[in-house]
């Protein structure tokens, strides 16, 4: 009698035990199927961009290094969604020039947030800071109090900047594993002390960015969120 | 003799690097002053006065030998803006037009700097000089002051022996006193205001500026500040008053840094350029000035009224006085009637 109820106990045990073995293996299957999302490499790119001051022409050229990405996925039945936010600092050299007016170099550091979506569509909100050097248009003269008329080299004016801006692109490295992207940004900028307060500016840029494997490489700290219908857990 | 080959080689490198800076260098510093002195002008450069760059652009007919300097109202305006299709197609073929934005103003640059009257006042003294350096002392200057501009026009010209630089003052609808200005639009308000209520013209708005007036005296910031609104708007509640023409050329509106041109009338604002104007009243100081005088005003100009035209007239020290009246134009008659205002200009200074 007592064999028996050790039998029967042994039984249900072991077929408990293959029943949660196999459950686990089939749960693992599925999430190694959603879990198909490669996880993103974010690194330093250079990037370059037309830039036009309302009207007026120039350039942009710099450097963005992510120093946090946070990608999010988000586990459904059956298939896998995913969020990637970038932090980064970026460093541009820009000019714009307005005939009859000045031309305006810039130089500034930034600092963006970045939101990826699934197919690589992105959008960012940047504030930043920074030197500005204008170059009058035509010649320039000072007349002293002799009289006495002086032509002025390079006549122009330092100003400190501020900038904010937003941006929306395609980032081929989310998209398609190619590390590039295309952006539209716009930007505002305010420059002082200028006439003993400010003036602003805004600027629309189109450009294109590149990764740099071997360039400045970026070691972002990296945060993966992983959300499924029950479980939540965190890996660093 | 590799060793050797390679130094010569460095050498001849060297010479010509020098060559190239020392050619760039001397390209650079031979740049031509770019002054028309003969035929049409439309020359583009910068006066750096007092810590402002402010732009200057000197158009129209040099062999004219007659420059008139636009002394543009404000404070914070622009000269371009009077440089509108008729004035570029008509005036300019006659007489040089000079345009000159103001320190903190227009397209004017520059981080800081003194904001008193008597720095404007150097400033048109630095143009001056600059001008007749550059274009010729044969040439014959005269100036063109404008509402804010018909301030400093007769606190530059009473000054020292500046108006010797000068042949000729004109002055359209300028404010050369502000304190009687602001009781001169006050009295103006009340009396068309009374007038086109009782032709029942744009009732509501005339009452509700008539009971302003009523209720209120002309006396500091806050009521100058009012009553140069209800002026403005004033002048397009009469019905006898021309819609301003001003059309533009895309030359002109490409050459402007429109949001630079709002900060800094914000900055002149800011700094209450006009404050001092209280205790710099003129009139006690125009029997200093003996130049010809022009003086062009618009009948309902509330901005500036009439009686600061005659003004002008009974205390300058002048002999030789002119007084046009435009019966259709407001505070800017040379776009209210452009046609009579620079017909009636380009004869004067013709004759003068």
């Amino acid at each position: 009698m007592r064999n028996k109820n050790k039998l029967k106990q042994n039984t249900c045990l072991t077929l408990g035990f293959v029943l949660f073995m196999l459950s686990s293996g089939f749960t693992q299957q599925a999430d190694s199927a959603r879990m198909s999302v490669p996880r993103y490499e974010s690194n330093t790119a250079v990037n370059a961009a037309a830039l036009g001051a309302i009207i007026y022409p120039g350039f942009s050229i710099g450097i963005e290094r992510p120093y946090k990405t946070i990608q999010k996925q988000i586990l459904k039945k059956k298939s896998t969604k995913f969020l990637i936010k970038n932090r980064l600092l970026s460093y541009n050299l820009s000019m714009y020039h307005q005939r009859d007016f000045h031309t305006n170099l810039m130089g500034q550091a930034s600092w963006t947030t970045r939101r990826i979506r699934q197919k690589g569509w992105y959008r960012e909100f940047s504030i930043g800071a920074g030197l500005s050097r204008t170059f009058l248009a035509g010649p320039t003269y000072s007349v002293d109090e002799s009289g006495i008329i002086d032509r002025v080299p390079l006549a122009g004016n330092w100003y400190g900047l501020f900038s904010s801006g937003v941006a929306f692109g395609i980032d081929y490295m989310a998209r398609k594993q190619k590390p590039y992207a295309i952006f539209l940004k716009h930007q505002w900028y305010a420059f002082f002390p200028h006439n003993s307060f400010i003036t602003l500016r805004p600027t629309l840029e189109l450009g294109v960015s590149f990764q740099m494997n071997d360039l400045w490489k970026a070691t972002p700290s990296k945060v993966y969120i992983q959300k499924a219908r029950r479980n939540v857990y965190r890996t660093l | 003799m590799n060793l050797h080959n390679n130094i010569e080689h460095m050498k001849k490198n060297q010479h010509i690097l020098h060559l190239i800076i020392g050619f760039t260098l001397l390209l650079a510093s031979c740049k031509k002053d770019n002054f028309t002195q003969q035929g049409m002008a439309e020359d583009h450069f910068n006066l750096n006065s007092g810590n402002q760059q402010m732009p200057v652009t000197v158009a129209g007919n040099v062999d004219s030998k007659k420059f008139v300097i636009v002394i543009h109202g404000g404070p914070g305006g622009t000269a371009i803006a009077y440089r509108d299709s008729y004035v570029k197609d008509v005036v300019e073929r006659q007489v040089t037009m000079v345009y000159w934005d103001q320190r903190f103003a227009g397209n004017t640059q520059g981080n800081n700097g003194a904001s008193g009257v008597e720095q404007f006042r150097q400033d048109l003294k630095n143009l001056l000089i600059l001008l007749r350096a550059k274009y010729g002392n044969d040439k014959k200057f005269y100036l063109m002051g404008h509402s804010w501009g018909g301030f400093l026009t007769p606190y530059f010209l009473a000054h020292e022996s500046n108006q010797n630089m000068v042949s000729g003052w004109i002055q359209v609808d300028g404010a050369h006193n502000y304190r009687m200005n602001d009781s001169l639009t006050r009295e103006m308000l009340l009396h068309y205001g009374n007038l086109e209520i009782q032709a029942g013209h744009q009732v509501d708005r005339w009452t509700d500026i008539v009971s302003w007036c009523e209720n209120n005296g002309f006396e500091g910031s806050y009521n100058a500040g009012q009553l140069n609104s209800f002026a403005h708007e004033g002048e397009n509640l009469i019905s006898d008053v021309y819609e301003p023409e001003a059309d533009y050329g895309l030359e002109i509106i490409k050459q402007n840094a429109l949001l630079t041109q709002w900060t800094n009338g914000l900055s002149s604002g800011l700094l209450q350029i006009d404050g001092p104007t209280y205790v710099n009243p003129n009139s006690d100081k125009l029997h200093l000035i003996k130049l010809p005088t022009l003086i062009m005003w618009g009948k309902y100009d509330f901005v500036c009224p009439h009686q600061l035209a005659d003004d002008v007239m009974t205390h300058v020290g002048s002999l030789d006085v002119q007084l046009k009246t435009y019966n259709h134009s407001g505070h800017s008659p040379m776009m209210n009637e452009r046609v009579p205002f620079w017909t009636d200009l380009l004869e004067w200074v013709d004759l003068h």
